[in-house]
């Protein structure tokens, strides 16, 4: 009798432990992160897929970079930013640290990992326009500035056929990751290099954001696929990063990838929040996490591009991006 | 946030009375949201698993339900180490938007969707507004997956097309306007006197996508922009103008685009597609089920799909035009937890593969990743174009959008429409079990409601049939108001069919005969000229064996004043009402009359029916 109560005794510890474990692996999920381990790494929406390769080793929370980037501006602490490593595009770093440096917050965002992978921005033109661009409007090369000045435009007016309306350009949302880079490597066009300041942000650039962000209010988050599947009548052109752009593009006719100049890239990092230096480290070196962005289609050895991101800094990019907000609404 | 003009909301609302209508009605789905509001249905069991469950509009129900049952048996399906089971419902994007502005009750409605996609992302819009006037967060993620696209196209038979410069010249709006504007000369003018003059074919905007897809086109055409339509636009004179013009040509409106297509299909069976209607707007994979010979899009059991004689072209109009993408919105709702959030994640995901995408075009759309080109059934040989369209046109504002709407409701052709009712002995049967209103009861309400859909200018009359009428017994129609005016008769129209009563029989036949001739008689070619025939029964008058003789003649009559160059379109909606009516006969006098057969065999759904018909005027 007793052996049979101790063994009700033991069965019902046994199902309460089950029951204990999950209800707590109830309460890890609850806020949408995945539970795999002490270190808490904030990914951008965007790089989602690629950040689940390392759901195993560390806890992953999804969050568009905006978001992350306004949270660690303003956080007291690393404890209140409720995270120890981002993972982001090296001019999202540099724009947070400036922001917390202007605001007399303590430093919280640590030296960046070395660069994990990257990937440029590109234009994706539909080929026809590409032409009707090359003897009109840009009077050789596309590039940013000759494509800003067009946008906007009736395209008969820029070296077009009328019948194709007005020459509409979309720009990946800046406040996603790769955004913030396209953004800022637009500028960089329009000023021909990533040596501008602040203060050179005036009125001509300001009209030339607002013609090349005119369709901004209305295009989704994913403007390569916006264009591709709605033709050309949706957008003529778009600014995104390489590894936006769908596997086969460069072989298919009906559109052209070209890399404007200066180039810009965003440079993947792991960027340490308080003290993680270490397990930023760790999540830049880990393997899965490469192949996973290969796959992706970033650049994980950085092939064929230069040395610099091309881009300038932080507290440019803080600014371009306030006029970009005004410009756009 | 911008402020939504009240009117918005107006919109919203009658579109979902155009979606509760259509599930009373013969009419399924049109492919710009028909199909009705849907209910709650059977659903699987799901047992164990998570469940996600879909909203989805008619359009696209078949093929979200093969994915989902593929979904549900395929390695997708998993969450952690929990599966996931995803169950689809039909619900018209109208009822839909309004049931989750409302609340949403389950035990009518079957279970609060975790995924719900609308024909257009329109809609999204109009349920975060409506939210946020009623003080509550928005549930219509911004950015959400496009599940497939279809642009709105002008249909037109081949030659007709080709007649204007196709596909050479571009054709837009303003070419439509001329060929309103030329009226009787319009094709004489361009070398075919055979065809008639030029008609126009377009749906109600306030019941269907298309329609107002078409308003905005329209909108924007009379203006030369393609975004940023303003109100001080619509106020132009100008373009009041052109959009008058280009009503002048419409036949007829209604709640549906399927109504053109299966007219103009058996038009074109009959060898003549060309005078009936000679362009609508539609969306481009209804171009794609005509010419595939699947007019309406579905194959019923036994049907095989037989090409027209003549294939239709899909003209995208040069000015622009507008998308429906079916978006597939996680719900940011009360209702929806993480783990369902993360099942409806997988499936999304799980749609947009690119083997899962291929499977849009063989349902007419394009697919909304970029992964998958756009490719057969979508090409020239089906009479569309994958390479277009080259403009597209920002949505308006919704305060514009109201503005337009308002506007049309002016714009629009006027009507002259004689309104014909059955007061035969059985309509004083019971018609609502709870209320225990009689049919005629409920005829008459639905009646009276409906005068209100007419536009002042519209010319309305009232009669009733049965035997032994009048002051002699000896008549068997009764002319209670002549058509007038109806915003001098409004009120007149409302008192005399509250005072009907059921009495005798129902000479079907001879009464359809007569009120037909009659508007032949005083046809109005500036106007649309029609009968709306509620009947209850099957033809019943004092000799039953020359009815097939009647019916022969009627039909005859019918089809002979419908079809020629020279004819004069009366059409008959016939309204089959309550469980005896004599659809099958109802509906061959509206196809006589390349009109269609309303049914309202649930005689508490005539309310719907009757505004479902009014759409047409």
């Amino acid at each position: 009798m007793k052996a049979l109560a101790a063994l009700a005794v033991a069965l019902g510890l046994i199902v309460a432990a089950v029951v204990v474990r999950n209800v707590l692996d109830e309460d890890d999920d609850a806020d949408g992160s995945s539970a795999g381990g002490d270190t808490t790494l904030v990914c951008p929406t965007e790089l989602a897929d690629a950040c689940a390769a390392l759901e195993d080793d560390v806890t992953v929370r999804v969050e568009p970079a905006a978001t992350t980037a306004e949270a660690l501006a303003t956080a007291a602490d690393a404890a209140e930013a409720d995270a120890d490593v981002w993972l982001a595009p090296a001019a999202w770093a540099e724009l947070v640290a400036d922001q917390r440096d202007r605001a007399g917050a303590p430093v919280l965002v640590g030296e960046a990992s070395a660069v994990i992978a990257r990937s440029p921005v590109v234009l994706v033109v539909w080929s026809d326009r590409a032409v009707a661009l090359e003897s009109g409007a840009c009077a050789g090369t596309i590039g940013w500035r000759c494509l800003g000045d067009a946008a906007d435009r009736p395209w008969g007016s820029v070296g077009g056929e009328s019948a194709w309306g007005p020459l509409n350009v979309g720009l990946t949302d800046p406040d996603t990751a790769g955004g913030l880079v396209v953004l800022g490597g637009a500028a960089s066009g329009f000023f021909g290099s990533p040596e501008y300041a602040a203060n050179d942000i005036g009125g001509e650039l300001t009209a030339w954001l607002g013609a090349i962000g005119a369709q901004a209010g209305t295009a989704s988050s994913d403007v390569v696929n916006e264009m591709l599947t709605r033709g050309a009548g949706r957008f003529s052109a778009v600014g995104a990063l390489e590894a936006d752009t769908p596997a086969g593009i460069a072989d298919r006719g009906d559109v052209q990838v070209i890399y404007p100049a200066p180039v810009a890239t965003a440079d993947l990092v792991a960027i340490p929040i308080g003290d993680a230096a270490g397990a930023a480290a760790d999540i830049a070196g880990d393997g899965d996490l490469r192949d996973a962005l290969a796959g992706a289609g970033w650049r994980v050895g950085g092939e064929d591009l230069p040395e610099d991101d091309g881009l300038p800094a932080g507290g440019v990019l803080g600014a371009l991006l306030a006029r970009w907000d005004e410009v756009t609404g | 946030m911008r402020p939504i003009a009240t009117l918005w909301s107006r919109w919203a609302a009658v579109l979902v009375v155009g979606g509760l209508v259509a599930s009373a009605c013969s009419g399924g789905d049109d492919g710009d949201d028909r199909g009705g509001a849907g209910g709650a249905a059977e659903l699987e069991d799901p047992g164990d698993c998570i469940v996600v469950d879909v909203a989805s509009s008619p359009e696209k129900l078949e093929l979200l339900g093969d994915l989902a049952d593929s979904f549900n048996e395929s390695d997708a399906a998993t969450v952690g180490d929990e599966c996931a089971f995803v169950r689809i419902q039909n619900k018209s994007s109208g009822a839909a938007e309004q049931l989750l502005a409302n609340g949403w009750d389950e035990s009518v409605e079957g279970p609060r969707p975790v995924i719900w996609s609308p024909a257009a992302s329109t809609w999204g819009q109009v349920l975060n507004q409506h939210l946020s006037e009623a003080g509550q967060p928005p549930m219509a993620p911004a950015d959400s997956a496009q599940f497939m696209l279809t642009p709105l196209v002008i249909a037109m038979p081949r030659p007709m097309a080709e007649a204007l410069g196709w596909p050479d010249t571009p054709i837009g709006w303003s070419d439509v306007l001329a060929l309103a504007r030329d009226g009787a000369t319009s094709w004489s003018s361009r070398g075919h006197p055979e065809w008639g003059p030029f008609r126009l074919g377009k749906t109600n905007p306030n019941f269907s996508t298309s329609g107002l897809s078409a308003l905005i086109a329209q909108g924007y055409a009379a203006t030369g922009k393609t975004s940023g339509l303003s109100l001080e636009d619509l106020a132009d004179p100008a373009v009041d103008a052109f959009a008058t013009g280009v009503e002048s040509a419409v036949v007829h409106y209604g709640d549906t685009t399927l109504t053109f297509l299966n007219n103009w299909y058996r038009a074109d069976q009959r060898g003549n597609p060309y005078q009936y209607v000679s362009a609508v707007a539609v969306e481009e994979k209804s171009v794609i089920d005509y010419n595939t010979g699947n007019p309406d899009g579905i194959l019923d059991q036994g049907e095989e799909p037989r090409e027209p004689r003549v294939p239709l072209v899909a003209i995208y109009p040069e000015e622009g035009t507008v998308y429906s993408d079916n978006p597939l919105f996680v719900l940011d709702a009360e209702w929806v937890d993480d783990r369902q959030r993360e099942a409806a994640g997988a499936f999304v995901e799980y749609v947009q593969t690119p083997e899962n995408q291929e499977r849009v075009l063989e349902y007419g759309f394009r697919p909304g990743i970029a992964d998958v080109p756009v490719a057969a059934p979508i090409s020239e040989a089906n009479g569309v174009n994958p390479a277009t369209p080259q403009t597209l046109l920002d949505v308006p504002e919704p305060e514009v959008l109201a503005g337009l709407l308002d506007d049309w409701a002016t714009q629009r052709k006027s009507a002259r429409v004689r309104i014909v009712i059955d007061v035969s002995g059985s309509m004083g049967d019971q018609g609502d079990p709870e209320t225990g209103a009689t049919k005629l009861d409920l005829a008459k309400d639905a009646a009276i409601t409906a005068l209100e859909e007419f536009k002042d200018d519209d010319e309305v009359g009232l009669s009733v049939f049965s035997t032994e009428l009048g002051p002699g017994g000896d008549q068997e129609m009764l002319e209670l108001v002549p058509p007038t005016r109806v915003a001098d008769v409004r009120e007149q129209l409302a008192n005399r069919i509250r005072d009907l009563l059921p009495t005798n029989n129902t000479p079907l036949y001879a009464v359809t005969q007569r009120a037909y001739e009659e508007a032949l008689g005083d046809f109005d070619p500036a106007r649309i000229n029609a009968v709306v025939l509620l009947s209850d029964g099957r033809n019943q008058d004092d000799d039953s064996a020359d009815d097939r003789d009647q019916l022969t003649e009627l039909i005859d009559t019918l089809q002979a004043g419908s079809e020629g160059q020279a004819s004069r379109p009366v059409r008959v909606f016939p309204i089959a009402y309550g469980a005896d009516a004599d659809l099958p006969t109802l509906r061959q006098i509206a196809e006589a009359t390349t009109a269609a057969v309303y049914d309202s065999s649930d005689p508490t759904s005539i309310d719907k029916v009757f505004t479902a018909v009014v759409s047409n005027f």
